[in-house]
């Protein structure tokens, strides 16, 4: 695949090498000449000018890339680079990195590109999981934030603990995908026997994961949690 | 009506003054506290300081009431930004975008957007002070996209019909200039040598009527 990205902050850099890495052809994009050096020090194509003009990005052939990614530490640039990709060059695929958590409502298809890459949210998100026992936690947004795949451990005293998924009726609107024991994954099944320290992944719709937390967590974890 | 200027440079301070003075209601927006010093006793509208793009700063200034935003930053990326989203997400009557880079104008002009692209207005401008004497244009409709220009009749053209300048769609000969006095014309009208023609004309078919009148 041909690949533009536009920004070689860490984020551009890293970005890069790992894609080139993979086989990918690929091209960054900077107008600072120290940044654009040290990608080029890391043996790959650079083009050094402003990825919001139509006059660099067809420098860095925009035209015939099949991705671009606009991954800049300034949301605005990033936001007009996706949407000259989007509107003017028809990029089939169109990735904007959103800096500032407070600027995400800007990013939607229209403007955005096809995705909006928030680090803060991500970190947070991975951080949350990472602490979380009792707690569910969001791992993906689906359909505008209708959907949501989520995330819970099985904490000491749920009443899950000991009986197959065959015994539990789910709250409706929610499924249950799969349990991570130990690093494996157990996909769901009727005779899955939940135990404790167990990771649920589950999809819930909006509004369907406090019935969902309140019946993995213990009953007095579940009120505190979930407000 | 209510309006947004965005950036309190140059352009934004005269464009409140202008605002001012019909009588509209102006809230002018930066970044930089300071830059509503500019703003002399004559202002008598709100000053907000914030991100033209913030959600919270575009509430703040109105945007859900305004009827007109001008975004005249000294940042493309941020003009545009601010306009898309009066427009798309605040349903913003009238929207306007100060852009430098031409380029990027078009874009923005094919997407829906009224763009002001000062740079090659000004240039088209220069061009025509400096190669064009003979040449006046007299008035920019749209964004310059139709003009009226004013010119000379050179002597090979006397005698011929002021039909024959016109092509549709791209030039038309609105008046004549004859000793002082001018008309419009009329079925059959020819030119005489020192007639000074008014033509509506397409930006894009400014080559084809410089090369109809060139002497």
């Amino acid at each position: 695949m041909r690949v533009l990205i536009v920004g070689a902050g860490k984020v551009g850099h890293h970005l890069a090498g790992a894609l080139a890495g993979s086989g990918h052809a690929v091209i960054v994009v900077d107008q600072d000449p120290k940044a654009c050096d040290s990608v080029r020090r890391a043996g790959v194509d650079v083009v050094c000018g402003d990825g919001c003009t139509p006059d660099c990005l067809e420098r860095a052939g925009i035209r015939g890339c099949d991705v671009l990614a606009a991954v800049t530490g300034v949301d605005e640039h990033n936001l007009v680079t996706a949407f000259l990709a989007r509107r003017e060059y028809e990029v089939p695929r169109v990735i904007a990195r959103v800096n500032h958590p407070a600027n995400a409502w800007l990013f939607t298809p229209a403007r955005g590109g096809d995705v909006a890459v928030s680090q803060a949210h991500l970190i947070s998100t991975i951080i949350q999981e990472e602490l979380s026992i009792g707690t569910m936690v969001t791992l993906a947004s689906l359909r505008g934030g209708r959907v949501a795949v989520v995330e819970e451990r099985i904490a000491p005293g749920s009443h899950l603990v000991g009986r197959a998924l065959s015994a539990v009726a789910l709250p409706p609107h929610t499924a249950l995908m799969a349990v991570l024991r130990s690093g494996d994954l157990l996909v769901a099944g009727a005779d899955l026997v939940f135990q404790e320290g167990d990771e649920i992944i589950a999809v819930a719709e909006l509004g369907a994961e406090p019935a969902l937390a309140a019946l993995i967590e213990p009953a007095d974890a579940a009120d505190s949690a979930h407000r | 009506m209510q309006l947004i200027i965005l950036g309190c440079g140059r352009a934004g301070r005269l464009l409140a003054r202008a605002a001012v003075e019909e009588g509209h209601g102006v809230t002018v927006v930066d970044q930089d506290a300071t830059a509503f010093d500019g703003l002399g006793s004559w202002f008598t509208g709100r000053r907000v300081t914030g991100i033209g793009f913030d959600r919270d700063v575009l509430l703040d200034a109105g945007v859900e009431h305004a009827d007109a935003l001008a975004a005249v930053t000294g940042a493309d990326s941020v003009n545009v930004l601010v306009c898309l989203v009066a427009r798309d997400e605040f349903r913003v009557p009238h929207v306007v975008a100060r852009i430098y880079d031409p380029r990027q104008a078009d874009v923005y002009r094919r997407a829906g957007i009224t763009t002001i692209a000062p740079v090659s207005w000004g240039v088209t401008r220069i061009t025509d002070l400096l190669w064009h004497t003979e040449w006046r244009v007299q008035l920019a409709l749209g964004d310059g996209d139709v003009e009226l220009v004013e010119a000379e009749i050179p002597h090979r053209l006397a005698g011929r019909f002021v039909d024959e300048l016109n092509v549709s769609g791209e030039i038309l000969v609105a008046a004549v200039t004859r000793a002082g006095s001018a008309l419009v014309p009329f079925p059959g009208m020819a030119l005489a040598e020192g007639d000074r023609v008014t033509c509506a004309v397409r930006s894009l078919s400014r080559d084809r009527l410089q090369a109809q009148l060139a002497r």
